[in-house]
Parts: structure tokens; sequence; C-alpha cells
């Protein structure tokens, strides 16, 4: 299976995070909020569709506001696989850090 | 309540097209919003620069996926149109050969009308420039108009309006001798007026428009004839000798002028000022009132369109001052008009044009049907792909476009087959429309254009069948085998009908035509043609002819081969050809003359009814006429030998009675003539009558005696039958016209029966094998497959031949002598016709009837 990017975490986290509002412009919004950073929504919604074809995330449609023309959002949600996947990152990234920190004690 | 910030409509659709369908309702939304959040952060203008960007930047993909689906789309059609013309090879035969056939004409028909219509188009000032024409009240009412005024018209006229009128010009042919050098030839010379140059654009390539003829001596050779007569040696001061009769005048080149395009209506090879008249002792001419003559023509260019009313109306009194016949009156005529009036140019007319593109279109036509035909015919077998391209996803407007693509495609091959066809008949072509167009003609770019558009026209008129129908089946039917092509069966019908409607009436044209033109020339014409040779005398002056007359008379005579020789003032279908007024008690007739010498009749073999010949030996024969017995009839003569008759001033006394004979020509009734002496006169023919034995020796040895008396003059000669035969040139061009596009018709007929019949034979394959199980015949078969096409031919005669009889009606109501349209033209129409399908549908059927039953029913 092919890993995920960098980017591709970060939007899961956030649609995780973002729990039952998690659609494109929500995800910008709260990507740009935790990275401090200005994103693009160009930028978020190409790895979502990505995301998407290869079965990490779904997505249903929800409510229509009046800001939105009367258009429905499409909101994201991680699939069983994608937390799986998710987790498995975590997991790694975890492991490397508890090392990390063991040879940092061990230093001192 | 919050106020709602959407982006502009337009950009939303514009959105709309580029998204795809399944994110296009949140993407949307999602743009929405954050307009919405840009517009109130920072303004109008940044919100919509933000959305334009962001649908700019979707524009390269999104055309490039276009653009990647597309190919692979059209790769696919065009790999099973190509697969679908292999596996059916005799149809795409017939389709791609019967639409360039068809194409073809077409072509041939835009060049030749394109032609047509730029005629004299190339002069500047065309829309001012008239040309006077002289009509005459007929007795019965009608007006007989031709574009001819007296030669004396011209300047009086531009005097008698001198505000209204810039120029004139009086373009006359006449044919004098032209020697140059070792050069000797007779020449159609151009006479016209000084302002020749100046009102047409015929450029000059050197020399001033204004003067170039403004000498009496000054002469203006066309480019072509400059090279012939000097080579490359500059021209321009240089001499050459005009002859008519016995006079001769020198002129000096003064100018060369180019050739006149082939689309204009004045053509000329040498221009000489026509006031120089002259020095040829023919001054006579320019101040003749009486005559007019197709070759003589005035042109007038008028100031503004004020003016051509004010000339208009001051035409009428203009003639009285001038005309004294009464019925006789002036009109002007449009230079944009005069191609067009046959009766002056003899050139193809306007109807001319619309019965050729008629044919031609019907042929394509024909072409077109039968395409839709085998389309509808062939369909069956491309059930499964289409039923197979529905369930794979394909909508309808995705077969329609591959139904055109293939339907184009075919076109386009047949677009370029037809390219080369037409320049393959262009030679036939040129020779049956006396045109020359060329085949760079037809790849102008313009023509290109045309030739692209016309492709698509025709590629989506012959595919719509199949796209407009076929895409319509449901999938489920068509696997079912439940589509049935219902009411194709009358559509088809009624197409082939059409076809050989066309066709019949075509063939029934050409059998009446090519009857006329028998007729023509086998009728009896009351003289001997037999055997006569017409020699040009040139001599316009009494005592030369008369002298090289008795000289030529003198030495032919007494050889062997030469039977009987005399001269007469006109021969058939030349010069010569005359009516004029007599009176007799008091009351005015009109006749044709002629001018005779003696032994005129013998030589001609007219018998006489009454009376005697012209005789030597009686010196009051100078006063004497001999008649036809129309005129005798015409004057209710009891005893017409003795009766005195007063033409041209004098007494004359009817000496003879000769038989009715056509001596002009044959369109028209006999007439009422009178034949007469008279040596004071010049005569300009001599007609020779020879024995059939020896011919070229015979002829050799008048062409001898002719250069020893005549070194100046060339021999132009003819046997009488050739001018016979030359009057029916016109018939014979449209006998040829009807006759190839009737072969055209037929073929494309032809091949549209033989698909046709194709498909009903593998339609039918099963049926004939059980019908040969339970006894059936090869013939039976045959018939039953045959059956279905003759009735067509059938029902098509039917349609055909009223229309065929009243085109050869109308036609030969231009005769006065004609033949009666018979039943055996229709028979004979018909029959081919029968015999042409049978002969194309038998290879098939007969090869269907002999089959072997097994073969065709082994399956069930």
């Amino acid at each position: 299976m092919k890993g995920l990017t960098r980017k591709e975490e970060l939007t899961m986290l956030s649609i995780l995070n973002l729990q039952r509002n998690a659609y494109l412009i929500a995800i910008t919004d709260h990507l740009s909020k935790i990275t401090c950073k200005k994103v693009s929504v160009t930028s978020v919604h190409l790895p979502l569709s990505r995301l998407e074809k290869r079965g990490l995330i779904e997505s249903e449609f929800g409510e229509a506001t009046a800001v939105r023309g009367g258009r429905r959002k499409r909101i994201y949600r991680v699939t069983k696989i994608g937390f799986k996947e998710l987790n498995e990152y975590k997991r790694i990234s975890d492991m490397l850090w508890t090392n990390y920190s063991m040879l940092s004690v061990q230093d001192e | 309540m919050k106020k709602r910030n959407n982006p502009p409509r337009i950009l939303e659709v514009f959105l709309n097209a580029f998204l795809s369908p399944e994110d296009r309702e949140s993407l949307l939304g999602d743009f929405n919003e954050m307009y919405d959040r840009i517009l109130k952060e920072g303004g109008v203008m940044r919100a919509i620069f933000w959305y334009v960007f962001h649908i700019l930047k979707l524009v390269p993909a999104y055309v490039g996926n276009k653009i990647y689906w597309s190919y692979e789309m059209f790769k696919n059609y065009l790999k099973i149109g190509i697969r679908n013309l292999k596996k059916f090879k005799s149809f795409a035969f017939i389709n791609i050969i019967g639409l360039s056939v068809g194409i073809a004409c077409i072509l041939l028909i835009v060049l030749f009308i394109k032609s047509e219509l730029s005629y004299d188009r190339f002069h500047h000032k065309l829309d001012n420039i008239y040309r006077l024409s002289s009509n005459w009240h007929r007795p019965d009412g009608s007006v007989s108009r031709h574009g001819s005024v007296p030669i004396p018209t011209g300047p009086v006229i531009k005097e008698y309006f001198v505000d209204d009128i810039r120029f004139f010009a009086r373009v006359c042919t006449m044919e004098f001798t032209v020697r140059r050098g070792d050069i000797l030839e007779n020449l159609d010379v151009t006479l016209t007026d000084e302002a020749f140059f100046k009102l047409f654009t015929f450029p000059l390539l050197d020399g001033n428009p204004s003067h170039v003829l403004s000498s009496l001596n000054s002469v203006v050779l066309s480019e072509t004839l400059a090279r012939r007569y000097f080579g490359n040696e500059n021209p321009l001061g240089k001499r050459l000798t005009l002859i008519m009769g016995e006079y001769r005048n020198d002129f000096i080149v003064s100018a060369v002028a180019k050739d006149p395009p082939n689309n204009s209506s004045i053509k000329y090879s040498l221009l000489i000022n026509i006031n120089c008249l002259g020095s040829f002792r023919r001054e006579g001419f320019l101040s003749n009132w009486d005559t007019t003559s197709p070759q003589w023509q005035t042109f007038i260019e008028v100031m503004d369109s004020n003016s051509i009313k004010r000339i208009t109306n001051g035409l009428p009194q203009f003639t009285k001052l001038h005309i004294s016949d009464e019925d006789q009156f002036f009109t002007l005529q449009r230079m944009r008009d005069i191609h067009f009036d046959q009766r002056d140019t003899g050139t193809p007319d306007l109807t001319e044009i619309y019965i050729l593109s008629a044919i031609a279109f019907f042929i394509l036509l024909t072409a077109v049907i039968n395409f839709m035909t085998i389309s509808v015919g062939n369909a069956s077998y491309r059930f499964r792909e289409i039923g197979i391209r529905k369930l794979v996803g394909a909508v309808r407007k995705q077969l329609m476009g591959q139904f055109w693509s293939e339907s184009i495609f075919i076109t386009a091959v047949a677009v370029f087959l037809a390219v080369m066809i037409a320049r393959a008949l262009l030679p036939v072509f040129n020779t049956l429309t006396t045109k020359s167009l060329v085949f760079s003609d037809i790849l102008s770019l313009s023509n290109i254009a045309v030739l692209f558009l016309f492709t698509m026209i025709v590629g989506i008129s012959v595919g719509s069948y199949p796209a407009l129908i076929l895409s319509k089946f449901k999938p489920v039917d068509l696997f079912k085998g439940k589509q049935r092509l219902s009411g194709k069966n009358s559509f088809t019908r009624i197409l082939v009908i059409m076809q050989f409607s066309l066709s019949i009436i075509l063939i029934v044209v050409v059998i009446g035509l090519s009857r006329q033109i028998r007729f023509i020339l086998n009728k009896d014409y009351g003289f001997n043609r037999e055997n006569v040779i017409i020699v040009e005398t040139h001599k316009r002056e009494v005592e030369s002819s008369e002298r090289l007359y008795e000289k030529f008379r003198n030495r032919l005579l007494n050889q062997a081969n030469i039977i009987r020789m005399s001269s007469a003032s006109g021969s058939y279908m030349r010069a010569g050809a005359g009516m004029s007024n007599f009176l007799y008690d008091g009351c005015s007739y009109k006749a044709s003359y002629m001018r005779v010498n003696f032994d005129y009749f013998k030589t001609m073999e007219l018998d006489f009814v009454e009376g005697r010949d012209f005789s030597h030996e009686m010196s009051s024969d100078m006063q004497a006429l001999v008649v036809n017995e129309s005129l005798v009839q015409t004057l209710g003569l009891k005893k017409a030998v003795g009766t005195q008759i007063r033409y041209n001033s004098r007494i004359f006394t009817i000496i003879g009675v000769v038989k009715d004979s056509h001596i002009w020509r044959m369109d028209s009734q006999i007439f009422p003539a009178l034949y007469y002496i008279n040596p004071m006169k010049p005569y300009r023919y001599v007609l020779i009558k020879i024995s059939p034995h020896h011919l070229s020796e015979t002829l050799d040895r008048i062409r001898a005696t002719w250069e020893e008396l005549e070194p100046d003059k060339p021999f132009s000669w003819s046997f009488l039958e050739e001018d016979i035969e030359s009057q029916v040139m016109d018939e014979n061009r449209w006998k040829n016209i009807v006759l190839y596009s009737s072969l055209l018709a037929v073929f494309v007929a032809c091949l549209g029966v033989f698909g046709l019949t194709s498909i009903s034979v593998a339609r039918r394959v099963k049926e004939v094998g059980i019908r040969k199980v339970c006894g059936a015949t090869v013939a039976n078969v045959v018939g039953l497959l045959t059956r279905e096409f003759i009735k067509w031919v059938i029902l098509a005669n039917v349609i055909a031949w009223p229309v065929g009889w009243y085109v050869l009606h109308k036609w030969l109501q231009n005769y006065a002598y004609k033949i009666s349209i018979s039943p055996a033209f229709f028979m004979i129409a018909a029959f081919s016709m029968v015999s042409v399908v049978l002969l194309t549908t038998s290879t098939l059927t007969i090869k269907a009837a002999l089959a072997n039953p097994v073969d065709s029913l082994r399956y069930e």
C-alpha cells in the first residue's frame, strides 16, 4: 500500500478534529489555524480527492446554507481503513519519538 | 438579515461547465463561501479576481482532457468505420463512386456557372456602359430585338445627348485579309472608335488609351497576334497591310493590348479605327441607316444614373429623326446583361445554366439517396454495435457523432475522387459547353473552402438517416432483434422511382434530340446538296468578281469531274440572307431574295415547275425573275410566268417558277423567294458541282487553279453538305450534354439498384433456400427477386413519360419543321431502362438462385 504524504496525513487528522463539520473550507481553515500558515483551498482539494479515490476517506452531502447559494456541503469522514492507516503512521512516529527521548535521557 | 454575496452568475456558469458532474454541487458551494469571505475581507474586486483566477487555472486541464478523449473516441470511430467499409466492400464502392460522380458533376457545373457569371464583370465602368439595340414590332404583336443599331448611330447619338453620353464606341467585326511579311491570312478585324480603350477595361501593354486609335492608319494588336506577326521584335511602329477586295492599305502598329479575357463578350485580335473604311472605298457603310447586323454593336458610356433616364426618354424622338421604318425603335441594354442575350452572342444562356445545374443536382441527389437507402438496408448489421455502444454508456449524441463522422469521412474520400474525375472530364465538358475552363480554376482557395463546406453538408445529409434514426433505438430491442425499420419501404421506393424517372426522362430527350437532328439533316431541302463545293470569292467589286468567275469557270469547266459551275450572292447557312419588299398590284410583299448567275438552278438541281431558267441568249433576262412556289401562292397567281413585279424600283418579269427550297436556314418556314440576275453587283460565292469520283484530285485541281488566279487570297471553301451540318451544331452539343448526363444518371441509378438488390438478396437467402427446396426453378427465383424492381421501373416510366413528352414538345416548338413525338421514343427508353436494371441485378439474383439451398438453410 502506498503511504501517506504529510499533507494527506494532516488533512485526515483535521477531518478527525472537525468531526461532523469536515467540508473543504472548514478543513482549509482548520489547517491554516493549526499550522499558522496560509493554506489555499486548491491545495486541500487535491489530497481530498486523492484520498477519497484510495478509499481512506468517504464523503456525503451535508446541509446547505444561504452563503453557499443553497448548495450542499460535501462532508468528509475517515473510513476504517483510513483510520487504521493513520494509526499506523502515529504508531511509527510515536515509536521513533519514544526512542529518541530515551536516547536523550541516557545522554544526560 | 445577513446579506448574501453571490458571485456573478456568468462566472458560475463558466465554472459549472468545467467541473465534473459529481463535484459540481459541493464545489460550487465551496466557491460561493470562499467568494463571500474574500469579499468581506478585501472587497468585490479581489473576490472576483480570485474567482476568475481559479476558473482560468481549470482551463488547461479541461481542454487537455477533452482533446484526449475526443481523440480516443475518434480513433475508435475511424477504426470501426474503416472496418465497416472493408466488410461491405461493394457498398463502400457504390457509395464512394456514386457520390464522387455526383460531386464531380456539381464541381463542373459550379465552375461553369462561375465563369458564366463573371462575364464582362472586369470592366471598371460596367454599370455605366450600355449597348444600343434595335427592336422591331412584329405583325403578331411581339417584338424582335437584336443588339445592334445602324452604323451611323454612334456619333449621331453622342451629339444628340451631348450632356449625357461621355463616350461611344462602335464595335464591328469585318473580315480582312492581313499581310505581314510572309503571313497572309483572313482575320476578323475589329473596327471601333477612338474611345474603345477608355470605355472598356482592356489594358494596353504600352501606349496611351486616349490616342492609340486616333489616327486613321494606326492599328492595335492583341498580345497573341503581336507575337505571331512580330515574334520578339518590338511591334510598335511596324507596318502591316490590310486588304479588302481590290483595296489595300498600310497600317502602323500604335499599341499592343492584352488579350481579351476568356470571359469577355467583346473579343478582338486586331483593332482599327472604323473611320478608315474610306480607304477601302466603303464610305457608304458609315452612313447606311438601313442595315443592322449582329456583328455591329454600339456601346455608350453614360455620365451618371440620371442620364440613363433622359436618354431612355429621348430615344423615341431620336429614332424618329433618323429611322424611317415605323416598326423599328431603339433601346438600351446594360453591359452586364449582354452575355446572357443569346439572340446576339450564341453563347449559353441562363436556361442552359438552369438545366445543367438541375441535372447535376439530380445526379448528386441520386447518389445521396443511394447512400441513404444502402445505409437503411444495411443498418441491421450494425444493430449489435449500436447496442453494445449504448450499453457501455454511449449517449445518443455520441452515436450521432459517430455516424456523422463516418459519413463525412466517406464524403471526404468521394470529394477527393470527384476532383480527380472532374479533372478527367474537363476536356469533354469544355467541348460540350464550348468553354475553355482550366483545372486550376477548381483548386482556387475559395473553391477549396467551398469544397470543405460542401463535404460537411453532403456528409451530414447522407449520414442523417443512421445518425438520427439508428441512434434512437433501445439496446434491448436491438439485441432481441425486435427492432424493425418501419416505413422504410415506401421511403426507399420513392427514392428509387425518382432515380429511374430522371434517367428515363433524359433517355427520352436524347432520343428525341437525335431524331430531330437526323430529321434536319436528311430533310429534302429542295436542292441537291451532294458534291457541291462553295468557294468564297472575297470580292466586293463587280468587275473583278465577274472576271474572276469567268476565268475560274473557263479553266475548270473543261476539266474532268467538274460538272457545272455557277455563282450566287448567298449560300446555305452563310452570309447573304436577306428579306426585301417588292410591289405587286399596288401591294407590298416581303420575300427573301438571291442574286444568282446563269446555271444556278442546274448546279443546285432545283427543278422548274413552270417556265424556264435564265438564259445567255435573252438579253431581257436582266429584268427577269425566277420565283418559288410559295411566292406564286402568296400572290395567288394563276399563271405566274409573265407576271410583272416591282422590286428595287425596277420592273421585273417572272420567267419561271422553281420548287420551294430552303435557301438559308431550316428553322424557319419557307418564305416567298425571288431569284434574279444582276451582274452589276459582286457574287460572293462560287458553286461547283463535281463528280464524286477522284474527289481529292478534283479538289487539288480547284485549289491550284484558285492559287494561280488569286495568289493574294486564301482559298476558303467547304462542301455544301458541311454547311448544312453546321446548322445542327447547337443541337448536337445539346444532344451530347443530355447523352452524357443520362449516362451518368443511369450509372448512378444502377449503382443504387445494385446495392439494393444485394441487400434484398442477402435478406432473403433463407426464403430462396426454402423456395428451392419446395421446387422453385432458377427462373422463378430470379423473377421473384427482380419483380419488385421491374415494378418500380414501370411506375417510373409512368411518371417520366409525361415529363419527357413535355420537355421534347417545348423544345420542338423552336422548329418550323419537326418530327412528331412518337411512342417509340418512350418504348425504347422504357425497354433500355428495364434491360439495364435486369443486367445490373442479374449477376446477384442468378447467383442467389443457383446457390445450393443446403448452404443457406443448414443453420436452421
